[in-house]
């Protein structure tokens, strides 16, 4: 019951709303100070928390809003306003740099960044959650098609993360490559 | 990348509010 397009929809969804490469740009900023080492146990930790995070919501998110009394619908229109938000900030620098002004306010007094503002807002952000939840509340009745579902999800959770991982090991080559200019171009 | 996240996103307010729609027109000729 493999259907590729299904998996190629979650897979393209989740890494477009997780976007590794407009979060490289803060990533590489804050962590210029640090050494080789620090660097990647950074990038390791924070992936680690975006898998719990997408974990979380994918399995949880649901119950979690049900127990607030939340309806699958409420949640699709909030949701939905708040990836379409974040579709429109993608295609409008101004915004970004707004965002990424906050942001670098709230780096100069932490010292690790690999939670917050790396792995929550950043990476797997409000947009993310909401695709997961509604992602697991469409799951099919059927527990045979449920159970094929969830391995999609989570292999595609699993693949967005390796990506994330990879993009930030080789930024700085890829920044060299690309330049600021190619990059914010490769975001869009 | 943006255009897929909009059309993410319009697709889920979309789809839910046409699940609402359907629901309430169901609910008034029944």
């Amino acid at each position: 019951m493999f259907d590729p397009a299904f998996f190629i929809t979650i897979l393209i969804g989740l890494f477009s709303l997780i976007n590794p490469l407009s979060a490289l740009p803060i990533y590489l900023g804050l962590t210029q100070d640090e050494s080789e080492e620090d660097k990647l146990r950074t990038l390791k930790k924070a992936c680690l928390y975006v898998l719990v995070i997408c974990l979380v919501s994918y399995y949880l998110g649901v119950y979690l809003l049900h127990f607030f009394g939340i309806t699958i619908p409420a949640l699709r229109v909030a949701g939905g306003l708040i990836i379409f938000r974040s579709g429109w900030q993608l295609l409008n620098v101004q915004h970004k740099k707004e965002l990424r002004g906050n942001i670098k306010e709230e780096m100069d007094k932490k010292d690790d960044i690999s939670f917050s503002p790396l792995a929550m807002p950043l990476l797997a952000g409000p947009g993310s959650m909401s695709f997961l939840i509604t992602l697991f509340s469409n799951r099919s009745g059927n527990v045979n098609e449920a159970f094929y579902q969830d391995i999609f999800a989570i292999t595609a959770i699993v693949l967005v993360i390796f990506s994330i991982y990879f993009i930030f090991k080789f930024a700085p080559r890829l920044m060299r490559y690309a330049g600021q200019s190619g990059l914010t171009a490769l975001q869009k | 990348m943006g255009f897929i996240v909009i059309g993410i996103g319009v697709q889920m307010i979309l789809s839910s509010l046409s699940t609402v729609v359907k629901t309430m027109y169901l609910d008034l000729h029944h």
